[in-house]
């Protein structure tokens, strides 16, 4: 039986997550409480909650990403849509082009979480730096709306639009991984250190930016 | 992952840096069709306009911003990498003022002129006389408006190198961020923003010689001096450029002083190339006493740029401390000399040199700093601690016996409160050394700071290549400018200089005829 590409879509972008926090939810009842998504193996904290309404998918808690999100988790055609035509799997712009090593896993319809299992987040086997940003997020269900507008022309989006997921700047620098001995979210060059945008960058390879002066060599997503 | 630096690793070319000619959208007068140095023409009509344009974020240029959009101008600031803050956001945090408040508190006599000497003597008398004097004279004023106008909160005075007495605010923030951001932040509720990655690409200058505008490069990404769009802003009243040094521009460095060249590391942020002062060259500016490049006597070759090594081997080593040859286990200068002094002894010496301090004078010059500063310089590897004396001598192959004599002759002088060796002035509480662990940072200078650039007179501004003459609506302030430093800055100065001159460029700016 084939599935329409469009309903396919609608089903991972909907059904399955809707699936996997009602799974989540029963393995660990606590993890919704707080800030923490629940996903196994992942340690980060941005705020992946069920929508209050009732409806399916991921949205965010605040006002300003409910309507974009919930609106690009439905599916909706155009700048709307997931990054991937299906979920996790490469080919669909990569077509024949090798981009996992040989032997790894099948990855289509394969969501961030499951990657996660193994690729476990500030250990060897973190995808920090392997992969795009923008494939991450999509591998979460959030596409190009989720940050940028849905009509040209696409602007880089405020630091506002990161920090609404990832928390304040304080927060993240709180969990950033303390081993470090230096702090990149927490730099004695105040805030104008701390841009997003100065490190991570989601359509290229992200660069770390101390680096240009100090050895700090942080392995940055 | 080694991700791919976009820094002093990515070197710029000759003729990345020379550009490749006129762009499109802009008619171009070519004088003498010297088709590698085009010089912009007035554009058929402008992509915008302002009363100043401010091009440049670090403190003469967040000065110039603030002072502009006090007086009633709007602003166009731009800053071409993707943060503000240049130089002065990673820089060390203490800025000289001569008859402070501080000082009085703590009993310090000093003047005006006492800290105008200085600035002479350790500039080789080259500065330009009215330059360094109006510094001099506006350093407590100037320290006073980043408290009563910016909020800037400040934890005690340091003595710099070169200075008669301890005369130098330091930031509590521990870095220029501590000025930087309160800067930012009053621009912001003035309603000005920089505009970041934003070039300057060409100064616009006008048949009857004035400034009157700016061709400029949105969505510029460093250092690809060709990307980003052309786009033409109109400076009704004036332009101020406070584009800072050249110190991470090996070939510009090289042609002012062939011994600077790649393979000397650098305490400055990637973006103190020279293309805004080639430009201003371009269009009549005279460039003066470009080959005083200052290297830094205070950094580490055990780390890249300005790192950790300058808060021990100033904060520390250099008051309540040693610096010592290590092949002859002596003192090779005084350690609170200038930094031309000090990082020219330190070559002469073979380039083999330590900062030392024992234990208590690493507890008394470390006063107030963080309390994990000293395990993060371990760890980063700049820092080396020893049991004993025996240890440090032979881990860095100095001949112990005279180490020892070095020692027992500085203890001798703490007694006798006069350094007989070096001169070196002791502060109160300077004590005799012996207190194990002993710490060391190896010593490697670095470039820090270019003292040349565009000569400009006492209002900022810009002087004429051919008349001497100011340049009409063209204003120049900050590390651009050239003077005030002679030979060699010293410490603390660059920001009264910045910020006193960003002031001045600022308000002179705002007042031109619109």
């Amino acid at each position: 039986m084939t599935i329409p590409t469009k309903l396919r879509r609608m089903f991972w972008a909907s059904g399955f997550f809707a699936v996997c926090l009602v799974l989540v939810s029963i393995c660990f009842p606590s993890s919704l409480v707080g800030q923490n998504c629940g996903i196994p193996g992942y340690t980060g904290s941005e705020q992946i909650c069920a929508p209050a309404n009732g409806g399916l998918g991921i949205v965010l808690a605040s006002d300003s990403g409910d309507r974009r999100r919930s609106r690009q988790q439905k599916g909706e055609e155009g700048h709307s849509g997931n990054a991937f035509s299906v979920l996790g799997k490469c080919s669909s712009c990569h077509l024949e082009d090798p981009v996992l090593p040989e032997g790894h896993v099948a990855t289509v319809e394969m969501p961030l979480a499951h990657c996660r299992t193994c690729h476990t987040p500030k250990r060897p086997m973190s995808l920090a730096g392997k992969m795009p940003l923008d494939h991450k997020h999509a591998l979460v269900g959030f596409g190009c709306v989720a940050c940028h507008s849905e009509e040209a022309p696409f602007e880089e989006p405020e630091m506002e639009v990161c920090l609404t997921c990832h928390g304040t700047l304080a927060q993240l620098a709180a969990r950033t991984d303390p081993s470090l001995h230096a702090n990149p979210h927490g730099s004695p060059h105040g805030a104008p250190y701390a841009e997003c945008t100065l490190c991570h960058w989601q359509h290229e390879e992200s660069e770390d930016y101390c680096a240009t002066c100090h050895d700090f060599d942080f392995a940055l997503p | 992952m080694k991700s791919k630096y976009m820094g002093r690793k990515a070197r710029l070319t000759r003729r990345e840096m020379l550009g490749t000619g006129a762009l499109a959208g802009v008619s171009v007068a070519l004088a003498g069709a010297v088709e590698a140095a085009p010089r912009a023409g007035i554009p058929d009509s402008w992509d915008e306009e302002v009363d100043v344009v401010v091009v440049g974020t670090g403190f003469a240029g967040l000065a110039a911003a603030i002072e502009a959009a006090k007086a009633g101008a709007s602003v166009a600031l731009l800053e071409k990498m993707r943060t503000p803050g240049g130089n002065s956001i990673i820089s060390g945090g203490v800025i000289a003022a001569a008859g402070s408040p501080m000082q009085a508190e703590e009993g310090i006599e000093d003047s005006v002129d006492s800290l105008y000497d200085d600035m002479m003597k350790a500039g080789l008398h080259l500065n330009h006389p009215k330059l360094a004097r109006i510094v001099a004279e506006k350093s407590v004023e100037t320290v006073q408006w980043t408290i009563d106008e910016l909020g800037v909160e400040y934890r005690g005075l340091t003595h710099m190198g070169g200075h008669a007495v301890p005369r130098s605010y330091s930031l509590s923030a521990g870095s220029g961020s501590g000025i930087i951001v309160p800067q930012l932040n009053k621009l912001k509720e003035m309603g000005v923003e920089p505009r970041t990655r934003t070039l300057l690409k060409h100064l616009i200058r006008d048949a009857e010689g004035r400034v009157v505008g700016v061709q400029i490069h949105e969505k510029f990404k460093h250092p690809n001096m060709d990307s980003g769009k052309p786009k033409t802003i109109r400076a009704r009243k004036a332009v101020v450029m406070a584009t800072g040094g050249f110190g991470s521009d090996p070939d510009f460095r090289m042609l002012q002083d062939p011994r600077l060249g790649g393979d000397l590391d650098t305490t400055n942020h990637p973006g103190a190339t020279s293309e805004a002062l080639r430009e201003a060259m371009n269009i009549g500016c005279v460039l003066i006493q470009p080959s005083w490049i200052q290297l830094g006597p205070w950094t580490s070759p055990d780390e890249r740029g300005f790192g950790y090594a300058p808060h021990f081997v100033q904060g520390v080593s250099a008051s309540f401390g040693l610096w010592i040859d290590t092949l002859t286990g002596k003192r090779f200068v005084n350690e609170l000399a200038d930094r031309k002094t000090r990082a020219d002894a330190i070559l002469a010496a073979g380039n083999k040199c330590i900062a030392m301090s024992d234990a208590e004078g690493y507890a008394k010059g470390s006063a107030g700093r963080p309390t994990d500063t000293l395990d993060k310089m371990k760890a980063n590897g700049v820092l080396m601690e020893y049991a004993t004396l025996e240890d440090m001598a032979a881990a860095h192959d100095i001949p112990l016996e005279a180490l020892q004599a070095t020692i027992d002759t500085f203890n001798q002088s703490v007694d006798a409160g006069v350094d007989s060796d070096m001169k070196r002035y002791f502060p109160n509480n300077v004590g005799k050394i012996g207190t194990a662990p002993y710490y060391v940072v190896r010593l490697s200078p670095k470039i820090h700071h270019c003292m040349g650039g565009c000569g400009i007179n006492e209002k900022a501004q810009a002087l004429d290549v051919v008349t001497g003459d100011p340049i009409p609506g063209l204003y120049v302030a900050g590390e651009a400018s050239g003077g005030v430093h002679g030979a060699s800055r010293l410490g603390s100065c660059a920001y009264a200089d910045c910020l006193t001159f960003g002031r001045i460029a600022g308000q002179n700016a705002a007042a031109e005829a619109g």
